[in-house]
Protein backbone atom coordinates (compact mmCIF):
# COMPACT_ATOMS: atom_id res chain seq x y z
CA UNK A 1 0.00 0.00 0.00
CA UNK A 2 2.66 2.42 -1.04
CA UNK A 3 0.12 4.91 -2.30
CA UNK A 4 -1.30 5.32 1.18
CA UNK A 5 1.95 6.92 2.35
CA UNK A 6 1.85 9.68 -0.27
CA UNK A 7 -0.51 12.53 -0.75
CA UNK A 8 -3.11 10.52 -2.69
CA UNK A 9 -4.91 7.23 -2.12
CA UNK A 10 -7.35 5.32 -4.32
CA UNK A 11 -10.69 3.74 -3.34
CA UNK A 12 -9.28 0.22 -3.05
CA UNK A 13 -6.45 1.33 -0.77
CA UNK A 14 -8.87 3.43 1.28
CA UNK A 15 -11.18 0.46 1.80
CA UNK A 16 -8.23 -1.72 2.86
CA UNK A 17 -7.52 0.56 5.81
CA UNK A 18 -11.10 1.58 6.52
CA UNK A 19 -11.21 0.08 10.01
CA UNK A 20 -7.63 1.13 10.85
CA UNK A 21 -8.74 4.68 10.15
CA UNK A 22 -12.02 4.48 12.09
CA UNK A 23 -10.20 2.83 15.01
CA UNK A 24 -7.63 5.64 15.13
CA UNK A 25 -4.76 3.23 14.37
CA UNK A 26 -3.17 5.08 11.44
CA UNK A 27 -0.18 7.41 11.58
CA UNK A 28 -0.62 11.10 10.74
CA UNK A 29 0.38 10.72 7.07
CA UNK A 30 -2.06 7.95 6.29
CA UNK A 31 -4.82 9.63 8.31
CA UNK A 32 -4.33 12.78 6.24
CA UNK A 33 -4.36 10.76 3.00
CA UNK A 34 -7.67 9.10 3.93
CA UNK A 35 -9.21 12.43 4.96
CA UNK A 36 -8.21 13.99 1.65
CA UNK A 37 -9.67 11.05 -0.27
CA UNK A 38 -12.94 11.19 1.67
CA UNK A 39 -13.33 14.88 0.90
CA UNK A 40 -13.48 14.15 -2.81
CA UNK A 41 -14.94 10.63 -3.11
CA UNK A 42 -18.69 10.43 -2.48
CA UNK A 43 -18.78 6.60 -2.62
CA UNK A 44 -16.03 6.08 -0.05
CA UNK A 45 -17.47 8.82 2.13
CA UNK A 46 -20.78 6.94 2.23
CA UNK A 47 -19.11 3.60 3.03
CA UNK A 48 -17.00 5.12 5.82
CA UNK A 49 -20.01 6.96 7.22
CA UNK A 50 -22.06 3.74 7.25
CA UNK A 51 -19.30 1.79 9.05
CA UNK A 52 -18.83 4.62 11.55
CA UNK A 53 -22.57 4.56 12.29
CA UNK A 54 -22.43 0.80 12.80
CA UNK A 55 -19.50 0.99 15.24
CA UNK A 56 -21.14 3.76 17.23
CA UNK A 57 -24.36 1.76 17.35
CA UNK A 58 -22.59 -1.38 18.70
CA UNK A 59 -20.73 0.68 21.29
CA UNK A 60 -23.89 2.36 22.62
CA UNK A 61 -26.05 -0.78 22.58
CA UNK A 62 -23.51 -3.12 24.18
CA UNK A 63 -22.13 -0.63 26.71
CA UNK A 64 -25.52 0.07 28.26
CA UNK A 65 -24.96 -2.81 30.65
CA UNK A 66 -22.72 -2.43 33.70
CA UNK A 67 -21.94 -4.63 36.68
CA UNK A 68 -24.94 -5.21 39.00
CA UNK A 69 -24.79 -3.28 42.28
CA UNK A 70 -24.61 -6.61 44.12
CA UNK A 71 -21.26 -7.38 42.43
CA UNK A 72 -19.77 -4.11 43.63
CA UNK A 73 -21.13 -4.57 47.15
CA UNK A 74 -19.91 -8.17 47.46
CA UNK A 75 -16.49 -7.20 46.20
CA UNK A 76 -16.16 -4.35 48.69
CA UNK A 77 -17.20 -6.71 51.50
CA UNK A 78 -14.63 -9.29 50.34
CA UNK A 79 -11.88 -6.67 50.21
CA UNK A 80 -12.56 -5.74 53.84
CA UNK A 81 -11.99 -9.36 54.85
CA UNK A 82 -8.70 -9.64 52.93
CA UNK A 83 -5.44 -9.50 54.90
CA UNK A 84 -1.88 -9.33 53.59
CA UNK B 1 -3.68 3.71 58.93
CA UNK B 2 -2.43 0.13 58.24
CA UNK B 3 -0.82 -1.11 55.02
CA UNK B 4 -4.00 -3.15 54.42
CA UNK B 5 -6.00 0.09 54.43
CA UNK B 6 -3.54 1.75 52.04
CA UNK B 7 -3.63 -1.17 49.66
CA UNK B 8 -7.41 -1.37 49.74
CA UNK B 9 -7.81 2.37 49.21
CA UNK B 10 -5.35 2.30 46.31
CA UNK B 11 -7.12 -0.68 44.72
CA UNK B 12 -10.52 0.95 45.11
CA UNK B 13 -9.29 4.19 43.53
CA UNK B 14 -7.36 2.65 40.63
CA UNK B 15 -9.00 -0.71 39.84
CA UNK B 16 -12.61 -0.44 40.94
CA UNK B 17 -13.62 2.16 38.31
CA UNK B 18 -13.06 -0.63 35.75
CA UNK B 19 -15.48 -3.07 37.36
CA UNK B 20 -18.17 -2.41 34.71
CA UNK B 21 -15.70 -3.11 31.88
CA UNK B 22 -14.50 -6.34 33.52
CA UNK B 23 -18.11 -7.46 34.05
CA UNK B 24 -19.17 -6.62 30.47
CA UNK B 25 -16.33 -8.67 28.98
CA UNK B 26 -17.02 -11.49 31.49
CA UNK B 27 -20.67 -11.49 30.46
CA UNK B 28 -19.88 -11.74 26.78
CA UNK B 29 -17.33 -14.51 27.38
CA UNK B 30 -19.63 -16.59 29.59
CA UNK B 31 -23.03 -15.56 28.12
CA UNK B 32 -24.44 -16.09 31.61
CA UNK B 33 -25.16 -13.19 34.03
CA UNK B 34 -24.75 -15.31 37.17
CA UNK B 35 -21.47 -16.79 35.97
CA UNK B 36 -20.28 -13.35 34.87
CA UNK B 37 -20.89 -12.01 38.40
CA UNK B 38 -18.89 -14.86 39.95
CA UNK B 39 -16.17 -14.53 37.35
CA UNK B 40 -15.87 -10.79 37.91
CA UNK B 41 -15.84 -11.16 41.68
CA UNK B 42 -13.18 -13.89 41.63
CA UNK B 43 -11.01 -12.09 39.08
CA UNK B 44 -11.11 -8.81 41.02
CA UNK B 45 -10.12 -10.62 44.21
CA UNK B 46 -7.24 -12.32 42.37
CA UNK B 47 -6.18 -8.89 41.12
CA UNK B 48 -6.32 -7.49 44.66
CA UNK B 49 -4.16 -10.33 45.99
CA UNK B 50 -1.68 -9.69 43.16
CA UNK B 51 -1.87 -5.90 43.46
CA UNK B 52 1.86 -5.70 44.24
CA UNK B 53 2.53 -7.08 40.74
CA UNK B 54 0.61 -4.30 39.00
CA UNK B 55 3.00 -1.67 37.64
CA UNK B 56 1.63 1.77 38.54
CA UNK B 57 0.89 3.90 35.51
CA UNK B 58 0.40 0.97 33.11
CA UNK B 59 -2.98 0.03 31.65
CA UNK B 60 -4.91 -1.25 34.66
CA UNK B 61 -8.04 -2.08 32.68
CA UNK B 62 -6.10 -4.35 30.31
CA UNK B 63 -4.39 -5.96 33.34
CA UNK B 64 -7.73 -6.67 35.05
CA UNK B 65 -9.34 -8.01 31.88
CA UNK B 66 -6.33 -10.27 31.28
CA UNK B 67 -6.71 -11.74 34.79
CA UNK B 68 -10.44 -12.25 34.27
CA UNK B 69 -9.94 -13.81 30.80
CA UNK B 70 -7.30 -16.26 32.05
CA UNK B 71 -9.53 -17.19 34.99
CA UNK B 72 -12.42 -17.79 32.57
CA UNK B 73 -10.26 -20.07 30.38
CA UNK B 74 -8.98 -22.05 33.38
CA UNK B 75 -12.19 -22.39 35.38
CA UNK B 76 -15.27 -21.56 33.36
CA UNK B 77 -14.84 -22.27 29.66
CA UNK B 78 -15.64 -26.00 29.99
CA UNK B 79 -18.96 -25.16 31.68
CA UNK B 80 -20.13 -22.90 28.87
CA UNK B 81 -23.56 -24.05 27.84
CA UNK B 82 -24.14 -22.64 24.39
CA UNK B 83 -21.81 -23.16 21.44
CA UNK B 84 -21.51 -20.29 18.94
CA UNK B 85 -24.19 -20.40 16.25
CA UNK B 86 -22.71 -18.04 13.71
CA UNK B 87 -20.33 -19.54 11.17
CA UNK B 88 -17.59 -16.96 10.78
CA UNK B 89 -16.10 -18.75 7.77
CA UNK B 90 -19.11 -17.84 5.70
CA UNK B 91 -18.61 -14.14 5.26
CA UNK B 92 -20.36 -13.12 2.10
CA UNK B 93 -18.39 -11.61 -0.72
CA UNK B 94 -20.31 -8.34 -0.60
CA UNK B 95 -20.81 -5.97 2.29
CA UNK B 96 -24.05 -4.98 3.98
CA UNK B 97 -23.47 -1.45 2.70
CA UNK B 98 -23.76 -2.75 -0.86
CA UNK B 99 -27.16 -4.22 0.04
CA UNK B 100 -28.53 -1.08 1.67
CA UNK B 101 -26.86 1.72 -0.30
CA UNK B 102 -29.99 2.43 -2.36
CA UNK B 103 -32.52 2.28 0.48
CA UNK B 104 -30.66 3.30 3.66
CA UNK B 105 -27.02 4.31 3.00
CA UNK B 106 -26.78 6.01 6.39
CA UNK B 107 -27.61 2.82 8.28
CA UNK B 108 -30.63 4.31 10.06
CA UNK B 109 -32.13 0.81 10.38
CA UNK B 110 -29.53 -0.03 13.05
CA UNK B 111 -31.20 2.35 15.50
CA UNK B 112 -34.38 0.24 15.47
CA UNK B 113 -32.59 -2.87 16.71
CA UNK B 114 -32.89 -3.28 20.48
CA UNK B 115 -29.99 -3.90 22.91
CA UNK B 116 -30.96 -7.52 23.56
CA UNK B 117 -30.80 -8.46 19.90
CA UNK B 118 -27.37 -6.85 19.53
CA UNK B 119 -26.06 -8.76 22.55
CA UNK B 120 -27.59 -12.01 21.24
CA UNK B 121 -25.86 -11.42 17.91
CA UNK B 122 -22.51 -10.76 19.62
CA UNK B 123 -22.94 -13.91 21.72
CA UNK B 124 -23.48 -15.97 18.57
CA UNK B 125 -19.93 -15.22 17.37
CA UNK B 126 -17.20 -17.81 18.05
CA UNK B 127 -15.30 -16.95 21.24
CA UNK B 128 -12.06 -15.57 19.75
CA UNK B 129 -14.02 -13.26 17.43
CA UNK B 130 -16.47 -12.26 20.13
CA UNK B 131 -13.81 -11.27 22.64
CA UNK B 132 -11.85 -9.30 20.02
CA UNK B 133 -14.96 -7.38 18.99
CA UNK B 134 -16.00 -6.64 22.56
CA UNK B 135 -12.53 -5.46 23.60
CA UNK B 136 -12.37 -3.15 20.58
CA UNK B 137 -15.90 -1.96 19.93
CA UNK B 138 -17.33 -1.94 23.44
CA UNK B 139 -14.25 -1.35 25.59
CA UNK B 140 -12.39 0.82 23.04
CA UNK B 141 -9.05 -0.96 23.42
CA UNK B 142 -6.32 -0.47 20.79
CA UNK B 143 -5.15 -3.30 18.53
CA UNK B 144 -1.92 -3.54 20.55
CA UNK B 145 -3.82 -3.71 23.86
CA UNK B 146 -6.10 -6.46 22.50
CA UNK B 147 -3.05 -8.36 21.24
CA UNK B 148 -1.58 -8.10 24.75
CA UNK B 149 -4.74 -9.39 26.43
CA UNK B 150 -5.45 -12.23 23.98
CA UNK B 151 -1.84 -13.25 23.28
CA UNK B 152 -2.02 -13.10 19.48
CA UNK B 153 -0.24 -10.84 16.94
CA UNK B 154 -1.78 -7.49 15.96
CA UNK B 155 -2.38 -8.85 12.43
CA UNK B 156 -4.57 -11.60 13.89
CA UNK B 157 -6.48 -9.04 15.97
CA UNK B 158 -7.19 -6.99 12.82
CA UNK B 159 -8.28 -10.02 10.84
CA UNK B 160 -10.57 -11.26 13.63
CA UNK B 161 -12.03 -7.80 14.10
CA UNK B 162 -12.80 -7.38 10.40
CA UNK B 163 -14.51 -10.76 10.17
CA UNK B 164 -16.39 -10.33 13.46
CA UNK B 165 -17.72 -6.92 12.40
CA UNK B 166 -18.80 -8.15 8.98
CA UNK B 167 -20.50 -11.22 10.47
CA UNK B 168 -22.26 -9.18 13.16
CA UNK B 169 -23.37 -6.57 10.63
CA UNK B 170 -24.72 -9.26 8.30
CA UNK B 171 -26.65 -10.95 11.09
CA UNK B 172 -28.19 -7.70 12.32
CA UNK B 173 -29.10 -6.72 8.76
CA UNK B 174 -30.88 -10.06 8.22
CA UNK B 175 -32.72 -9.53 11.51
CA UNK B 176 -33.75 -6.01 10.45
CA UNK B 177 -35.07 -7.37 7.12
CA UNK B 178 -37.04 -10.11 8.94
CA UNK B 179 -38.53 -7.54 11.31
CA UNK B 180 -39.46 -5.25 8.43
CA UNK B 181 -37.16 -2.41 9.57
CA UNK B 182 -35.63 -2.33 6.09
CA UNK B 183 -36.41 -3.79 2.69
CA UNK B 184 -34.16 -6.69 1.67
CA UNK B 185 -31.52 -5.96 -0.98
CA UNK B 186 -31.40 -7.56 -4.41
CA UNK B 187 -28.04 -9.31 -3.84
Amino acid sequence: MNDSHGTSIDCHAAFEILYDYLDGELDANRTAAIKTHLETCAKCFSVFDFEKTFLLFVDIRAKAQGAPESTRRKLLESLLKEKD
Amino acid sequence: MSSDDDKRRDFEEVALPHLDAVYRVALRLSSDPSQAEDLTQEAMLKAYRSWHQYKQGTNVRAWLITIMRNHFINEYRKQKKQPPTLDIAEIENHTVFEDVQDVDPEGRFFSQIVDEEVLRAIDSLPEEFRETLVLSDVESMTYAEIAGVTGVPVGTVKSRLYRARQALQRRLYKYAVEMGYIKGGSK
